[in-house]
């Protein structure tokens, strides 16, 4: 095991490194020049010149990647090119939104969508199982910027529930940081725990369907124990995939309902920075969310092993 | 062959057991009465598909969402099973009854090991503490001939051969001494040397508790090496119960006959085999179910149902030429 997790540990690595250098590449692909941004369109060739002289923009490509990358290492991902703010201290700044968001919605998505899925599993063909197929069609289906302006029409502004928009600290109210995260996290969940369901139901109803079921119910076992301890361990096997990839889509959507809900989170602060070209704040964001995905699918390997005592071994 | 003198512990009595289908149900286990006393084996023989399996499993009621038990009684220790609650009907399973499985490879829970497997059977009918069920499970594993049990417990059962798996299985259906065991098939899945192990391990353990063990088989000589008495099953009857020694020295029902016949011989001599095929539970004939097949069939095979004649007070027959044929034979 800790032979595994050490390989892991170090593809891990080498895959950050790796896209490391396609972060770093792909900012020399957008088109425009930085310092147009900030001088503006009746800049002088001389202003121009010695800007780019100043930013390091002139320095041979492996420099400035190895300048960057050294930074990236102790911490220091460079300065915004607007504002000249840390791009590290930008992304503490709202990193604590982001993570809200998406662990609270990870939080739901999984609890919903296994209690969902297994229930359905159980009841097979019954009528909560047919709720629950529907259900899941409809919030595989619909969009979640659309859920969200829908949340934010008639549960935020009509009903008046809930606020429409803005964050408060958890540190300084924990009931309004709750309540202006609900509708921004129902609208991210929704999708991943229609998801979620789906798949633990399939892969439920496919394990009670094991020879070692059997066994299980020979043994005098209560349902619970035969669904709850035994057979929904061999049927996460799956599921767990699917959560991995829910970890990175939240990621990706949270840009979306960042931006419906006027979060000011880690997804808005990257569309900000590519509309404005500001190269350093792009490259940090996008380092941070490939060091979460990487993780998280690390995690989600792992978390095979255990599941799986076979896979351990051959792995 | 001990006969059998004590009362049966296990008496099941004209079970009857639907599978329900598109059109209608169908009875597949039809009016079958078995009784096992403590210490005795019976065997249940026949083909595929005769319903020797069903009629274990509705012992334990595991027929599962598309059979039921339409009639009927399974008296263990004289209680009617058939009769009993969800939760009582639990405490039997793995508490008064263990049931070995074909399929050792796939009969245990891949994610525990074997130990813990052993030892959740234990908790869950003695309510005892963990560390006292573990050492009990460890027990159990030394005595199914498990090597190094105290070690071999915290492997999973992937690391086990299926003649290991099978003795796992084989603890837990003993890990709260039942009165009975059903073994379905157990040694069908093994290795020829294997099979004998587990049949000698089977046999130790019933004379060692003096359980009564119900062997389902269709290898008779499976069936010849450990059983006491032997029911014959053919589409979903009992067609011929006897003493093993009178069963095979002398079948009085041809397909009994016929099976015997079946049997590999000397090298070089043609293996028999019964002309035909099982019939359909949904297209049965109208009297005889072996009738179509049988060698000696006659014109009043087929007039309606037959019934499971008494031969001598411990062999009876279903077959219309019971007293015919034991001329012809003699």
């Amino acid at each position: 095991m800790l032979r595994l997790v050490a390989t892991r540990l170090l593809t891990l690595l080498l895959l950050v490194w790796i896209v490391s250098i396609a972060v770093f590449a792909l900012v020399l692909l957008i088109p425009g020049d930085p310092t147009s941004t900030l001088l503006g369109d009746n800049a002088t060739p001389e202003q121009v010149a010695t800007l780019r002289a100043s930013m390091g923009l002139d320095d041979p490509l492996i420099v400035r990647y190895g300048d960057w990358l050294g930074g990236a290492l102790g911490g220091d991902l460079g300065t915004s090119m607007l504002t000249s703010y840390p791009v590290t201290q930008a992304i503490t700044d709202r990193i604590g939104i982001t993570v809200s968001l998406v662990v609270l919605s990870l939080v739901v998505s999984v609890v919903v969508g296994l209690a969902i899925g297994v229930l359905a599993a159980v009841r097979q063909g019954g009528v909560f199982d047919r709720i629950a197929l529907l259900g899941s069609s409809v919030g595989i289906a619909m969009p979640n910027f659309w859920l969200g302006l829908v949340l934010v029409t008639f549960l935020g502004a009509e009903l008046g529930l809930f606020p429409t928009s803005g964050y408060v600290d958890l540190g300084a109210d924990p009931a309004q940081w709750a309540a202006h995260l609900a509708l921004p996290v129902v609208t991210l969940a929704a999708g991943g725990a229609a998801e979620i369901a789906r798949q633990a139901r399939a892969s439920v109803v496919d394990t009670l369907q094991l020879d070692f079921v059997r066994t299980l119910h020979a043994k005098g076992l209560s349902p619970l124990s035969i669904v709850g301890k035994h057979a929904l361990r061999t049927a996460l096997i799956p599921v767990i995939t699917v959560i991995g990839l829910q970890v990175s889509r939240l990621f990706g959507l949270s840009v979306l309902v960042e931006a419906v809900f006027a979060l000011p989170g880690i997804g808005s602060l990257m569309v900000q920075s590519v509309f404005d070209r500001d190269i350093p704040m792009v490259q940090g964001t996008v380092l941070l969310a490939t060091v979460v995905v990487v993780t998280v699918n690390l995690l989600v390997d792992l978390s095979y092993g255990w599941l799986n005592p076979k896979a351990a071994l051959t792995s | 062959m001990k006969a059998p003198v004590l009362e049966p512990v296990l008496d099941v009595r004209d079970l009857v057991v639907e599978v329900g289908t598109a059109h209608g149900p169908l009875v597949v286990v039809d009016g079958v009465s078995l009784a096992v006393a403590p210490g005795e084996t019976l065997g249940l023989v026949g083909e595929s598909g005769s319903g020797k399996t069903l009629t274990a499993l509705a012992v334990m009621r595991l027929l599962g969402s598309s059979a039921r038990i339409a009639g009927g009684q399974v008296l263990l220790e004289g209680t009617d099973l058939t009769t009993l609650g969800v939760k009582q009907m639990r405490e039997v399973r793995g508490g008064r009854i263990g049931m070995v499985f074909q399929e050792p490879m796939t009969a245990l829970d891949p994610a525990y090991t074997v130990g813990e497997q052993v030892a959740e059977t234990v908790r869950r009918h003695r309510r005892v503490p963990r560390k006292q069920a573990w050492k009990r499970a460890v027990e159990l594993l030394d005595r199914v001939g498990i090597p190094s049990p105290e070690r071999r417990a915290r492997d999973y059962p992937h690391h086990f051969s299926g003649g290991m798996r099978q003795r796992v299985v084989i603890a837990m259906a003993l890990s709260c001494d039942p009165v009975v065991l059903l073994a379905d098939e157990p040694t069908t899945a093994l290795d020829v040397t294997v099979q004998e192990q587990i049949l000698t391990l089977l046999a130790g353990l019933r004379d060692e508790s003096g359980l009564a063990l119900l062997f389902i088989s269709h290898d008779l000589g499976v069936i010849a090496d450990i059983c006491d008495r032997v029911a014959v099953m053919y589409a979903g009857q009992v067609v011929e119960t006897a003493p093993v020694h009178d069963l095979f020295a002398a079948p009085r029902h041809p397909y009994t006959d016929a099976l015997l016949h079946c049997v590999p011989g000397a090298a070089g001599t043609r293996l028999a085999t019964i002309p035909g095929t099982v019939p359909a539970f949904d297209a049965l004939p109208p009297g005889c179910r072996f009738a179509p097949r049988c060698a000696h069939v006659a014109p009043g095979c087929d007039d309606g149902p037959v019934a499971l004649e008494i031969v001598d007070p411990a062999h009876r027959a279903r077959c219309v030429r019971l007293d015919e044929l034991a001329e012809v034979a003699s």
